[in-house]
C-alpha cells in the first residue's frame, strides 16, 4: 500500500494546491493593455488547470488501480509486490527519524544565522549534525565543526569574497574580524 | 579569418595569457565542482579582479572560468548526485546510477570526453560558422521561441518514464513556480502574498539544491554509515574504445543540438542538456536503460551543455545579444571595459575576438589534459566518511543558496524544496520535470504573450510561420506518439493473433 498511499496523498494535494491557487489567480488584475492577448493571470490559470486535471487523473487512476486489485483479488499480490518495494527502501533506511532531526537542526541553524552570524552558527551546526549522523567521539565532532568553519570562512568569506551572514549587533562586529 | 586566428593564437600563447587561462581553468574546475557555485556566480565574483587587467587577459579569464564551470559541474553530479552547476542536472540521471554500480571512473571519463568533444565542436562552430548561425538565430521571433520552449516541455514525456501523470504534475508545478513574482511584461505581482522576497520570483538554484542535494542528504541520513569496506581509488578512464563507439553518435548529435540551442538567445546550456538527454532517449534502441546508468545518458547532456556554452558566445560576440545568464554577465564585463560586443567588435577589436576564440579552444584541450589530475585530487573528498561529508555538503548547499542573492529567504526556499524532494522521491516522482518547467516556464510564457501581442491576439501566428509550425508539429508528435504506442501495440498484437 506504500505507493498507493503516496499516490492518493499526491493527487489530493495537487487538487487542493491547484484549486487554491486558481482561486487566487482569478483575483489577479486583467492588465488593460492585454485585452486582445494574454494578461498576467492567464498563463498561471492555464498551468493550474493542467495541474488540476492531472491531479484528478492521478486520483482516478489510483482508485481504479486499487479497485482492480480488489475485484480480481490481486490485492495480496499487489501488497506483496509493494511490500517488496517498501522492504527495499526500508532495508536501506536503518534510522527512522534521523532526517527529521537534521531538518530541525537546519531550521534552527538558518533561523539563528540571522542573529549570530555564520561563524558561530556553523561551528555548532556542523558539530551537532555530525553527532546526529553518528560519529562516536564528541571531541572529534567539535574539532571538525570548528576546523570546517575556519576553512569555509577562509575559502568563501576571505578568498572568494562570497558574502556570508554576519548576524546582528556584537556578532556583526565580531564577524568583521574574520571576513 | 586565418590571419585573425593566427593573431589570436600568438596572443594566447603569450606566457601571461597562458597563465591566466590556466588559472581560469583551475578556478572554474574547483568552483564548478562545488555544489551551489554556478558559473554565473564565479564570473560575477571574479569580475572585479579583471578591472586592472588588459582586455585580452580579462576576457580569457572570464570565458575560461565560464567554460570550465560548465564542464566541472559533472563531477559532483556523478559522485554525489549533487550537480555542481545547474547545467549538470541531467548528468545526474545516469551518472549517479553508474557510480552506484561501481563505474564512477568510467562515468567521469565519459563526462570529460563528451564535455571536451562538445566544447571543441561548439568552438569550431563559433569560429567558422558564426555569421551563418547568427543569421539563423536572427530569423527567430517570439512565435518560434514559444514553439521551441513548447518542444522543450514535451521532454516531460520521456523524463517521466512510467509515471507520466506525475511527470505532467511536476512540469505544471515547475511552470507555476516560475510565475511567482513580478510579471515581466506587465509588472503585476503574482502569488507573492506581499512577501517582498517573493516579488523577484523563486530562484532556480535554491529549488535545484533543495530537490536534488538536500533531499538526498536527508535520505542518506537514515542509512547506516559505518565503514564496511575501504573506498576504492577511482581511476578516470577517458579513452575507452568500446565506450567511445557506443557514445560517438550521441556526442555528435548532442554537440550539434547543444550548439544550435546555445546560439538561440535566452535558452542556455541547462535547457540544451535537458533537451539532448531527452533526444538521446528518443533515438535510443533501448530507452529503458536510461536513468539506470546508460553511458549515453552522460554523454548527451555533457556534450550538449559544453557545446551550448560555446554556442551562446556566438550571439554575444556577433550581435551583442547574450545567449545565457553567464554571457549576460560577460556582456556587462565588455561594457565595463569600454567595449560594445556586436558586429563592430569584429572590426574594431578583431585581435580580442580571435583571442577569445583560440582561448576557448585551448580551454577545451586543457579540460582533457587536466581533468584527470583534478578529479584525482577531488577524490580526496571520497575518502571522507559520509558522517562528515554529509554535514559539509549541507553547508555548501547553504552557502551556494545564500550567495545567489545574499538572502536567508532563499535558504528557507531550499529547505522547503529539500523536504518536498524527500517525499517526492518516496512517491517515485520524476523530480527533473519540476526543473524542466521552472527553466522553460518564463521563456514559454513571455514568448507566447509577445507573439500574441505581435499578432493582435491572432493565434494563427504560430501556424502561419514555417519554423514555428514545424516545431509545434514535432512537439505534438512527440507528445501524442507515446500515448498512441500502447493502442498501436495492442492493435498489432490483435492483428497478428487474428492472422495466425
Amino acid at each position: 500500500m506504500f505507493v498507493i498511499f503516496y499516490n492518493y496523498a499526491l493527487s489530493l494535494l495537487t487538487i487542493l494546491f491547484s484549486t487554491f491557487f486558481l482561486f487566487i489567480a482569478y483575483q489577479l488584475p486583467e492588465g488593460r493593455s492585454y485585452a486582445t492577448t494574454l494578461g498576467p493571470k492567464d498563463w498561471p490559470i492555464i498551468v493550474l488547470f493542467l495541474m488540476l486535471f492531472m491531479g484528478v487523473c492521478l486520483l482516478i487512476k489510483t482508485i481504479l488501480t486499487q479497485k482492480k486489485a480488489d475485484d480480481t483479488k490481486k490485492e495480496e499480490e499487489v501488497s506483496s509486490n509493494e511490500s517488496v518495494e517498501t522492504e527495499l527502501i526500508e532495508n536501506e533506511a536503518v534510522y527512522k527519524n534521523k532526517h527529521w532531526w537534521i531538518l530541525a537542526s537546519l531550521v534552527i541553524y538558518t533561523y539563528i544565522m540571522g542573529f549570530v552570524g555564520f561563524t558561530l552558527a556553523n561551528a555548532f551546526f556542523v558539530t551537532i549534525v555530525i553527532l546526529i549522523f553518528g560519529i562516536k567521539r564528541k571531541i572529534n565532532a567539535a574539532i571538525i565543526g570548528v576546523t570546517s568553519t575556519v576553512v569555509f570562512v577562509a575559502m568563501f568569506g576571505t578568498l572568494l569574497n562570497i558574502p556570508l551572514p554576519r548576524g546582528i549587533a556584537f556578532f556583526r562586529e565580531l564577524s568583521f574580524l574574520f571576513y | 579569418m586565418l590571419d585573425g586566428l593566427m593573431t589570436g593564437f600568438l596572443s594566447v600563447i603569450e606566457p601571461f595569457h597562458l597563465f591566466i587561462l590556466f588559472l581560469a581553468v583551475v578556478i572554474g574546475f574547483w568552483g564548478g565542482a562545488l555544489p551551489g557555485i554556478s558559473g554565473t556566480m564565479l564570473v560575477i565574483i571574479l569580475l572585479p579582479v579583471t578591472y586592472t587587467m588588459d582586455t585580452t587577459s580579462a576576457f580569457l579569464m572570464l570565458t575560461g572560468i565560464y567554460g570550465a564551470t560548465v564542464f566541472s559541474g559533472l563531477i559532483t553530479a556523478i559522485l554525489f548526485r549533487t550537480p555542481g552547476t545547474p547545467e549538470a542536472v541531467a548528468t545526474v540521471f545516469d551518472g549517479y546510477p553508474m557510480a552506484q554500480q561501481g563505474k564512477a571512473g568510467q562515468a567521469l571519463g565519459i563526462g570529460v570526453l563528451s564535455s571536451a568533444a562538445g566544447g571543441i565542436f561548439g568552438t569550431l562552430v563559433l569560429i567558422f560558422l558564426t555569421p551563418l548561425l547568427a543569421s539563423v538565430a536572427l530569423e527567430f521571433s517570439s512565435p518560434e521561441f514559444f514553439a521551441l520552449a513548447f518542444l522543450g516541455l514535451t521532454v516531460v514525456a520521456s523524463l517521466s518514464g512510467k509515471n507520466k501523470i506525475k511527470g505532467y504534475i511536476g512540469v505544471a508545478f515547475g511552470l507555476f513556480i516560475a510565475t511567482i513574482g513580478m510579471d515581466p511584461l506587465s509588472g503585476t505581482s503574482r502569488f507573492d502574498f506581499n512577501v517582498s522576497n517573493l516579488r523577484t520570483g523563486v530562484e532556480l538554484i535554491p529549488v535545484l539544491i533543495g530537490l536534488f542535494a538536500l533531499s538526498e542528504i536527508l535520505k542518506k541520513s537514515r542509512e547506516d554509515h559505518t565503514p564496511k569496506e575501504s573506498i576504492k581509488k577511482i581511476k578516470t578512464k577517458i579513452f575507452d574504445s568500446s565506450i567511445l563507439k557506443q557514445i560517438g553518435p550521441t556526442v555528435g548529435r548532442s554537440s550539434l543540438l547543444g550548439t544550435f540551442i546555445g546560439i538561440l538567445p535566452g535558452i542556455g546550456a541547462t535547457t540544451a542538456s535537458m533537451l539532448s538527454y531527452s533526444e538521446s532517449v528518443r533515438w535510443s534502441k533501448k530507452p529503458e536503460r536510461f536513468g539506470k546508468g546508460a553511458p549515453e545518458g552522460i554523454a548527451a547532456p555533457e556534450s550538449a551543455n559544453n557545446a551550448a556554452a560555446m554556442g551562446a558566445l556566438v550571439p554575444l560576440l556577433a550581435l551583442g545579444i547574450p545567449g545565457s545568464a553567464t554571457t549576460a554577465v560577460i556582456l556587462g564585463a565588455f561594457v565595463l571595459h569600454g567595449l560594445q560586443p556586436g558586429p563592430n567588435l569584429m572590426n574594431s577589436n578583431s585581435e580580442l575576438v580571435y583571442s577569445i576564440f583560440v582561448g576557448v579552444l585551448f580551454l577545451n584541450i586543457m579540460i582533457i589534459l587536466f581533468a584527470k589530475p583534478f578529479i584525482s585530487s577531488f577524490m580526496v573528498l571520497m575518502k571522507i566518511p559520509y558522517t562528515i561529508l554529509g554535514p559539509i555538503i549541507i553547508v555548501f548547499c547553504f552557502i551556494g543558496t545564500y550567495a545567489v542573492r545574499n538572502s536567508l529567504f532563499d535558504v528557507w526556499i531550499m529547505l522547503a524544496f529539500g523536504l518536498i524532494g524527500y517525499f517526492f522521491e518516496k512517491a517515485k516522482f520524476p523530480m527533473a520535470t519540476v526543473i524542466l518547467g521552472l527553466v522553460l516556464g518564463p521563456i514559454a510564457e513571455s514568448e507566447l504573450r509577445r507573439a500574441l501581442q505581435m499578432s493582435g491576439g491572432d493565434i494563427s501566428v504560430f501556424f502561419t510561420r514555417p519554423i514555428s509550425l514545424s516545431l509545434l508539429i514535432i512537439a505534438l508528435l512527440l507528445l501524442v506518439g507515446p500515448m498512441l504506442k500502447t493502442p498501436l501495440k495492442a492493435m498489432k498484437t490483435n492483428n497478428s493473433s487474428a492472422n495466425s
